[in-house]
């Protein structure tokens, strides 16, 4: 997978002005964004080797350079974008089942097909699974690619326009949100990056 | 192939390429022609969760009381499993499938069996070697 890789910094993040780094994304049609100092890395997605008794979010694992990395399917982890027009109004995930490994092929055509059909909705950005990357994120020992549908890039936004989530909907998407912040026209969701790994871990 | 390179039973398991490090094995057999010196033995289509059981059945024995009943073919091959990678985050999903890690070999991902994890004071009940089928359906590693 080829990346561009940074060390994460608190400086990256959190300037000398009380301003916030972050790294925005679509997740499901909705749009997140992650503390820039957790994200090492943006890459392009290839076909993950299926791990054996995975739930269903971890799609399988990926060489990136010199290591392995799994891959966690962030909207199907969140509860976003596979209900038709209810992505963002989730109700409580189950703990995920596991799925046969051979599921991983048609869960990566699902997820193209989903956002062939987001793409004829309105109100919602046009989403190509060619932009889909992955956020290489890191939380304590605990890394993995984030599948998202689109990397929108690097935003900065000043410590006071943080506000409580209060717009974006969905149980599952609202335990790992920590604040909610406008950028444009747009309401940006921020994730708690070691909330979410930490989740995302099979123990 | 480096100084670090050692020999390896490599499968292939449905989309998994899982190997298993050669100085381990005491013996391959027949599933037909094993007797009781064969041990607890463990299916690793079940364990890996494949539904394929194309291939003929062998029965890699190993230098414990534990058999692993493989169906296909078997290479061996020189592989450099150094390092062994084992992310934190899917550490359980390898513990309960007895792996020790997974290797990076050229553009494949290989699944390192650890032959410690496959006791059979941790497993369930045997396998029919004939059969392929254990009593009670289930085949996990221990799931601590």
């Amino acid at each position: 997978m080829s990346s561009l890789r940074d060390e994460p910094t608190a400086e990256a993040d959190e300037g000398k002005s009380g301003e916030l780094t972050l790294l925005a994304m679509v997740v499901g049609g909705v749009e997140l964004a992650l503390p820039a100092r957790a994200v090492s890395a943006v890459s392009a997605i290839t076909e993950p080797t299926p791990l054996p008794g995975a739930p269903a979010h971890i799609l399988g694992l990926v060489a990136t350079g010199d290591q392995v990395l799994p891959l966690v399917d962030l909207a199907g982890f969140l509860d976003l974008g596979h209900g038709e027009g209810e992505e963002n109004i989730a109700s409580p995930a189950a703990a995920p089942d596991e799925r046969p490994m051979q599921d991983v092929p048609a869960l990566l055509h699902k997820l193209s097909d989903q956002n062939a059909r987001m793409q004829d909705r309105p109100g919602f950005p046009a989403i190509d699974p060619m932009f889909r990357r992955a956020l290489i994120v890191r939380a304590g020992e605990l890394e993995a690619g984030l599948v998202c549908d689109r990397a929108r890039g690097v935003i900065t936004v000043s410590q006071a326009a943080l506000l409580p989530p209060s717009v974006l909907q969905g149980d599952r998407l609202r335990s790992f949100l920590t604040a909610e912040v406008e950028a444009g026209a747009r309401i940006v969701g921020v994730l708690d990056p070691e909330a979410l790994l930490d989740a995302a871990a099979i123990r | 192939m480096t100084a670090a390179a050692a020999r390896f039973a490599v499968v292939e398991l449905g989309t998994c390429t899982v190997a298993l490090a050669a100085e381990h094995i005491a013996a391959i057999l027949d599933p037909e022609d094993v007797d009781e010196s064969a041990g607890t033995i463990i299916d690793l289509n079940q364990l890996f969760g494949i539904a394929d059981d194309d291939g003929p059945a062998r029965l890699l024995c190993l230098a414990g009381a534990v058999s692993i009943l493989i169906r296909g073919r078997i290479a061996f091959l020189h592989l450099d499993v150094d390092p062994c990678h084992r992310p934190p985050l899917i550490a359980g999903a390898l513990r309960r499938r007895c792996l020790r890690g997974i290797a990076i070999a050229g553009e494949r991902l290989i699944y390192l069996l650890d032959p410690g994890a496959l006791d059979a004071s941790s497993l369930g009940p045997p396998t029919d070697p004939r059969t392929g089928s254990r009593t009670d359906g289930e085949s996990c590693c221990a799931s601590d």
